[in-house]
């Protein structure tokens, strides 16, 4: 698939890009248009520029003032001249004489105060050929010296006296210095009278040439000795034929030189100087310099000439200086000389110095603003490319989020971008869906009409959206149409699948709160490539049919409790809703329906059930699922509570309640109605509700047992000892009602003769669930079936008597009666009538039980003994009976019991108790039975002791068909006798 | 989106932290970019040349290091120098710029202050450094109690000098010793004696007889001698002048008198220069002059040598010994904070004990650092001096008084007011234009042959002295400075 750009990323590369180029093209055409390097030109014109203006300033107020000395000297001349002629001298002669020389002085000191207040200079001197105070002494001048602190100043305040008498001091009231003299000498350093000698000769060598010819400048030295460089211009004082014997100077101090002729406020640039000096053969002879200002003194190296190189026109050099770097100099020649002066080739050089990266600092800067610029606006340009283009496909995107976000329901209604092709296409999409919404209209249309309560779904992986039919808005009460997004759908799903009904797949319980409703629904969904669809149906009709039969089975017809299956269903719902909580099943019997039934027939029986339910129902408000479950049984399960003891607390309340409920008898009797009851817990004891109801009942089972009309709680213990009573509760219905039973027969030797005298009947059940007869009896008793079951047992034992009448022949049939029951009139009567003919061969065997119901007892032993059937008393000596009972019975056989008789060959205390025993029974007429005869030594006791008759595994195991004589015990007993 | 934001927002808070940071350093001083600073000062000679040596030497070392060149422009005397920063101050046409530190006294400094010109120094000069300086001397400089107003740079007091050659000759021939010049009073008789000697050493001629005598500063005779007798004519606690009349009295006599009758005379610009032109054998000036006073004078258009004896400022009788300390301090005017620190740099260093000292030396100032008295250097260069040329025992001998003066503490500054500068100059011109014209009396009385005694009396003294005060009073009542008169 080719790879799809949006347009807004296609617009803002395509402009970014043009923005790009553009820089790159100013850029470029930067770099080669040389822009920069234009202004690098610029500044050294500048500098140029500047320094040629400087020497122009320089040579227009050095030659002013050349000019005006000139002109004062000129005139000097001509006084000192007439002064001459008044004193009768020769001008050379003036010094001689103290008169003349006091005048001289006074009219130079005048021509030296007015060149100094004419010119900027810091001193002005008047030297002659001798010394007027050391007439004789060669090398002294006299002079005046005066100097000016402050030449800017044109009072003459300033003025102090080097040199020159007291009387010019006088005159023009200026004080005299402390070096005050009145000579000054030449005999000083070579050179150092340059300035007096160099004019002198000038004014030799070209005789009546213009003053300014004669005019000398002497380099910067320290002419008064005080530490002040000074550089000097001088020019001869001439007598009328034009002989020099004096010169009249001016004297400019450096630091006055530097700040009045070289100012600093001219240099355009930091780090810059000018320097005055010699240059010759592009190098600045620094033998002697005068600079601007302190980067001169401090960089310039005095006497080492500076070397420059030329590297433009109109004197632009280019040197190196220690620390400052690559200087720039622009150097102009000065005009100090005429050209005719013999000094002229002492050339005076302006430099002025610029170091490289200073003058080019402006062009760097520019560049770099230049470059920062561009990077600027091109940042800008990117900005304003994303934001524009963001503004001008908004439109755009927006109509594309738009769509993806329609629903089908949905009218579309596009907004206008205000591009015509695009808003064309819009309309036309527009036009497009109309026609397919009617398409989807009208099938939805058909199913409404259809009249089924059916709808569907369809969620597809690529939408947002979940497409639903009408049937399914009006279901969920949303608005026909509105969009619902898959998050929606999912929580909608999950709403209308939350309760999944146990009977039927796909049907879900769902309670419609907007309506107010229950309903049922069927979901379906199917799983496609794309998502999945779905149908949703109605089908609370169907379920309600279903429930409102389901409901008659609910319900108990005459208490209106649950029945036993909705208790299950109920508790089982509870117990699946909060299975974390605490529940107790309460199993309740009632303890004197039986007798009510049987005393006042069922009717008064059915009210008592009414009775006790109403007093049942008071675990309703505890919200307990109350139900009756059969006859006199009921049970309640409770559910939802934190623990056992605050479920207890309401339990332990029935017995109390009940108490205020009586039962009334048609006998007038207000009784109280009892009831014994068991409680199981959830989820302590069990976790469902089938075991719940078993171990409840258990525990009621118990209470039956142990103390009626009370609340047992179930016991494990007790309850895995006692298990069978409950297992077996039905078991023993089915045996009682199919009659399972048999008998095995076990054999009752006569010790005397060794034959066998009798069979013991030994109750079998034919279902594997009991053990023994033992457990037989005992679930008979607890389930109340032991009447029953006596009448079960004698009635078969009789019939199998009769059917094996031959077998048995004259032999006696010991049968086990329940001590507890006796038959009825009717069945004795039945008895007589059908077997009376077999009653010489019965023995009813009899145990004495503690809790014995002598009546019943008593009632027994009258039928027996009235019928001619004779009794036997079992398992005597095995605790329960003992010799009174056996005297008030009278019976014809006593059965010693096994425990006496087992080990009696070796124990004197059995044997006593035996024989003391055997010779009561026989005193009496009672014949003996010895039970339990495993071991030879056990039977040679007992014949020894005259029993009469004996049982055992020895003699014989109980078997289903009647055991013959065994000849070897015959003989064997025989035997014993001869002894 | 977010997080680019974030990013730029997180650099843009650092550059500006970065870029906050590095302003805030200590000195704004660049010596990649030194600034230019401008010093105005009223030296002139051997002075002038010494400051301009210690400027190259600063500009070459300490300035360029920091990034600080120092111009120092003479504006003549400090009257000139004064009037030129006024006129900068005030900003009168065709005035030149302000400079950026310039040499004041005390009562002008309080002038231009006034103005809002001057930078506090306390933001420039520790406490700590403020206490190297000699606390009386710092003192001047300072204004409304706290505000340090300018940098003391050396100081001077005044002694009486005396060509010994001369005097010795007299003192021989009439018995006058030089114990007769520690009171005015003293020295007015031995004027008035030398003046007769000399008039007698030419019987021909009345009244040619020689000055011995001669004042530079009549303001300090006045303000000193007031002074000694226990007043303050500048009173700068109460900014007003006193006119104690029995006072000034005495020292109009002295001065009139003595002027106009020719025993105290004022020539050249300068007494030392009377001195040379051999006009004046003795004159009360300032130690700074020490370094003028001839080894010879010119004598017939010659030189002719002279020997030097300093002697300490004489004293009224009855009064307390007591003479003036005085000297220029330097002001830095507000401008830019480069420009002022680099001023207080300068200033810093000018006033250092190793630049102090041979500056003060060049003429006989005293140096402002408390050190510098103790220091190795200046005891060795006194040393020198007294074992040096005969100019260098003149300035030693020099030394001797003022340090004595100085070190004893009997000398004097009043404190300035507003105003405080007037008064000076009232009293000083006031009493010198009287003498100036009880002088030219005199000559003519002098020429018709009065004695010395109807002299005295055709001037009039009382007469004079009034006038002589009235003219204070209207010159001071023109200015609205506040007097009082005891």
């Amino acid at each position: 698939m080719k790879k799809t750009w949006t347009l807004r990323r296609q617009l803002n590369i395509l402009l970014a890009l043009i923005v790009i180029f553009q820089s790159i093209a100013l850029i470029f055409a930067l770099w080669f248009s040389q822009v920069y390097f234009m202004l690098d030109a610029e500044a050294v014109r500048l500098l140029s520029n500047t320094t040629e203006t400087r020497a122009q300033t320089f040579d227009l107020s050095v030659g002013a003032m050349i000019g005006n000395m000139a002109n004062e000297t000129e005139n000097l001349n001509s006084e000192l001249v007439q002064l001459a002629q008044q004193n009768q001298k020769s001008p050379e002669d003036l010094y001689l004489d103290d008169d003349s020389y006091n005048q001289a002085a006074l009219v130079a000191s005048a021509t030296l105060v007015s060149i100094l207040k004419q010119n900027h200079v810091t001193g002005a001197y008047f030297i002659l050929n001798g010394s007027n105070a050391n007439k004789a002494d060669t090398v002294a001048h006299s002079a005046v010296y005066i100097r000016n602190s402050t030449p800017d100043v044109s009072a003459s305040t300033n003025y102090s006296l080097e040199i020159g008498p007291t009387a010019v001091s006088k005159e023009y009231h200026m004080p005299t210095s402390i070096r005050w003299n009145l000579d000054m000498r030449s005999d000083k350093e070579e050179n150092y009278f340059d300035f007096y000698e160099k004019p002198i000769w000038a004014s030799t060598q070209f005789k009546g040439s213009e003053m300014e010819r004669f005019g000398y400048w002497s380099t910067p030295k320290d002419i008064l000795n005080d530490n002040q460089q000074v550089v000097c211009y001088t020019m001869p004082v001439l007598d009328e034929n034009g002989n020099g014997y004096g010169v009249i100077g001016i004297e400019i101090a450096m630091p006055y030189f530097s700040q009045h002729y070289l100012p600093d406020s001219d240099l355009l640039y930091h780090n810059s100087f000018y320097v005055i000096s010699e240059m010759h053969d592009n190098a600045l002879d620094l033998g002697w310099f005068i600079p601007s200002g302190v980067l001169a003194k401090t960089y310039l190296k005095s006497g080492e000439p500076l070397q420059l190189k030329a590297v433009k026109e109109g004197g632009i050099f280019e040197t190196t200086l220690d620390e400052l770097g690559t200087m720039y100099s622009s150097v102009q020649k000065l005009k100090v000389y005429s050209e005719n002066s013999p000094f002229v080739d002492e050339n005076w050089t302006l430099s002025c110095f610029v170091p490289s990266d200073v003058l080019t600092e402006n062009s760097v800067s520019v560049r770099e603003k230049v470059f920062y610029s561009i990077a600027l606006t091109t940042v800008l340009a990117f900005t304003a490319v994303f934001v524009l283009v963001y503004f001008f496909t908004r439109k755009i995107s927006r109509l594309s989020k738009y769509v993806r976000n329609l629903s089908p329901y949905d009218e579309i209604h596009f907004l206008p971008t205000g591009m015509r092709e695009i808003d064309d296409l819009t309309s036309a999409v527009q036009l497009l869906n109309q026609s397919l919404m009617n398409v989807s209209k009208t099938t939805s249309k058909i199913l409404e009409l259809s009249l089924l309560p059916i709808g569907g779904y369809e969620v597809l992986d690529n939408n947002k959206h979940v497409i639903l039919t009408d049937f399914l808005y009006k279901l969920l009460h949303i608005d026909q149409g509105s969009l619902i997004s898959k998050d929606d759908w999912v929580l909608f799903y999950n709403k209308l699948t939350q309760y999944p009904i146990d009977d039927h797949d796909d049907i879900y319980e769902y309670y419609d709160e907007y309506a107010g409703k229950q309903l049922w629904l069927r979901i379906l969904e199917a799983k496609q490539p794309t998502g999945s669809v779905g149908v949703i149906l109605d089908v609370t009709a169907d379920i309600e049919e279903n429930r409102r039969l389901a409901n008659e089975l609910d319900y108990d017809a005459l208490t209106h409790l649950f029945s036993n299956t909705a208790l299950k269903r109920e508790a089982n719902r509870k117990i699946k809703e909060e299975p974390d909580k605490i529940g107790a099943m309460i199993f309740i019997d009632l303890d004197n329906l039986k007798y009510i039934n049987d005393n006042f027939g069922h009717d008064m029986g059915d009210r008592l059930i009414i009775r006790a339910s109403e007093i049942f129902r008071y675990f309703e408000q505890f919200k307990g699922i109350v139900s009756r479950i059969s006859g006199d049984e009921f049970a309640v399960y409770l559910h939802g509570y934190e623990d056992q003891d605050e479920l207890r607390k309401i339990i332990e309340k029935l017995y109390p309640y009940s108490k205020s409920f009586s039962f009334i008898r048609p006998n007038g009797t207000s009784n109280r109605i009892r009831f014994s009851s068991g409680v199981a817990w959830y989820p302590e004891d069990a976790d469902n509700v089938i075991d719940l109801l078993k171990l409840s009942d258990f525990a009621m089972y118990e209470a039956k047992n142990k103390e009626k009309g009370r609340l047992f709680e179930f016991n494990r213990d007790y309850y895995q000892q006692m298990s069978y009573l409950l297992e077996n509760r039905e078991v023993i219905n089915r045996l009682l009602d199919e009659q399972l039973i048999r008998f095995a027969f076990q054999p009752i030797v006569d010790l005397k003769t060794g034959e066998i005298i009798a069979y013991e009947a030994l109750m079998r059940s034919l279902l594997n669930d009991f053990k023994n007869p033992m457990e037989i009896l005992t679930v008979a008793a607890a389930q109340s079936k032991s009447a029953q079951l006596e009448r079960m047992i004698i009635l078969m034992a009789y019939q199998t008597v009769e059917e094996n009448s031959q077998e048995i022949g004259d032999r006696k049939i010991f049968i086990n009666s329940i001590p507890s029951q006796r038959l009825s009139e009717e069945d004795h009567l039945m008895l007589e009538r059908h077997y009376r003919h077999i009653f010489k061969n019965i023995v009813i065997e009899v145990t004495e039980e503690e809790n014995n119901n002598s009546n019943n007892m008593n009632e027994k032993i009258k039928f027996i003994r009235k019928s001619g059937i004779q009794i036997a008393v079992d398992d005597f000596g095995s605790g329960y009976s003992n010799e009174l009972r056996i005297l008030s019975l009278l019976p014809d056989i006593i059965k010693i019991d096994m425990e006496l008789i087992q080990g009696i060959h070796s124990n004197s205390d059995k044997q006593n108790i035996v024989a003391n025993l055997v010779e009561f029974c026989h005193n009496k007429g009672i014949k003996v039975v010895a039970e339990g005869i495993e071991e030879t030594m056990d039977l040679v006791k007992i014949i020894e002791m005259d029993i009469d008759y004996a049982q055992g595994y020895y003699l014989g195991r109980p078997t289903f068909s009647f055991a013959k004589e065994d000849e070897r015990l015959k003989k064997e007993i025989l035997d014993l006798h001869k002894k | 989106m977010k997080r680019k934001l974030k990013v730029a927002c997180l650099v843009l808070s650092m550059f500006i932290l970065l870029t906050g940071c590095s302003t805030a350093s200590k000195s704004v001083l660049d010596p990649k970019n030194p600034v230019s600073i401008t010093l105005w000062h009223y030296y002139v000679g051997d002075n002038k040349i010494a400051l301009e040596t210690a400027v190259d030497q600063f500009n070459k070392g300490e300035g360029s290091e920091k990034g600080v060149v120092v111009t120092a422009v003479a504006k003549g005397s400090i009257l000139e120098l004064e009037k030129a920063v006024t006129d900068s101050a005030k900003g009168i046409i065709n005035a030149e710029p302000m400079p950026d530190m310039f040499s004041t006294y005390p009562d002008k400094g309080l002038e231009i202050d006034q103005l809002g010109k001057l930078c506090d120094l306390n933001d420039y000069f520790s406490k700590d450094e403020q206490k190297l300086y000699i606390t009386a001397f710092l003192n001047d400089g300072k204004y409304d109690g706290d505000r340090l107003l300018s940098i003391p740079i050396v100081k001077s007091t005044e002694l009486l000098y005396v060509n010994a050659t001369a005097w010795n000759e007299f003192a021989a021939a009439t018995g006058v010793n030089e114990k007769n010049l520690t009171t005015w009073e003293g020295v007015y008789a031995a004027a008035r004696a030398y003046y007769q000697w000399t008039d007698a050493q030419t019987p021909d001629t009345a009244w040619d007889g020689k000055s011995l005598m001669g004042i530079d500063s009549v303001a300090n005779y006045i303000i000193i001698g007031n002074k000694q007798l226990g007043v303050e004519v500048i009173d700068g606690k109460n900014e007003k002048a006193v006119l104690n009349h029995a006072d000034l009295r005495k020292l109009f006599d002295i001065y009139y008198g003595g002027m106009s009758l020719g025993y105290l005379n004022a020539v050249g610009k300068f007494r030392s220069d009377d001195i040379k032109a051999s006009d004046l054998i003795a004159y009360v000036g300032s130690s700074s002059g020490a370094a003028y006073f001839p080894t010879w004078i010119e004598k017939d258009n010659t030189q002719s040598p002279i020997e030097f004896t300093a002697l300490a400022y004489p004293c009224f009788a009855g009064g307390t010994p007591t003479a003036i300390v005085q000297g220029a301090g330097m002001s830095v005017t507000k401008s830019t904070p480069e420009k002022q620190e680099g001023a207080a740099l300068f200033l810093k260093w000018f006033t250092a004990e190793e630049q102090n000292i041979p500056f003060a030396m060049t003429t006989g100032y005293l140096p402002v650092e408390t050190g510098a008295y103790g220091n190795a250097d200046y005891n060795a260069s006194l040393k020198s001096l007294s074992s040096g040329d005969q100019a260098e025992k003149n300035v030693a001998a020099v030394y001797d008084i003022a340090l004595n003066q100085i070190m004893d503490s009997n000398t004097y500054a009043s404190t300035p007011f507003n105003g405080s500068y007037n008064v000076r100059s009232i009293l000083e011109t006031s009493l010198t234009t009287m003498a100036e014209s009880g002088r030219q009396s005199a000559v003519a009385l002098k020429e018709q042959g009065m004695t010395e005694d109807e002299i005295v009396t055709a001037l009039d003294m009382n007469a004079r002295f009034d006038e002589w005060l009235s003219s204070i009073r209207s010159q001071l009542d023109t200015l609205g400075i506040s007097y009082s008169e005891e």
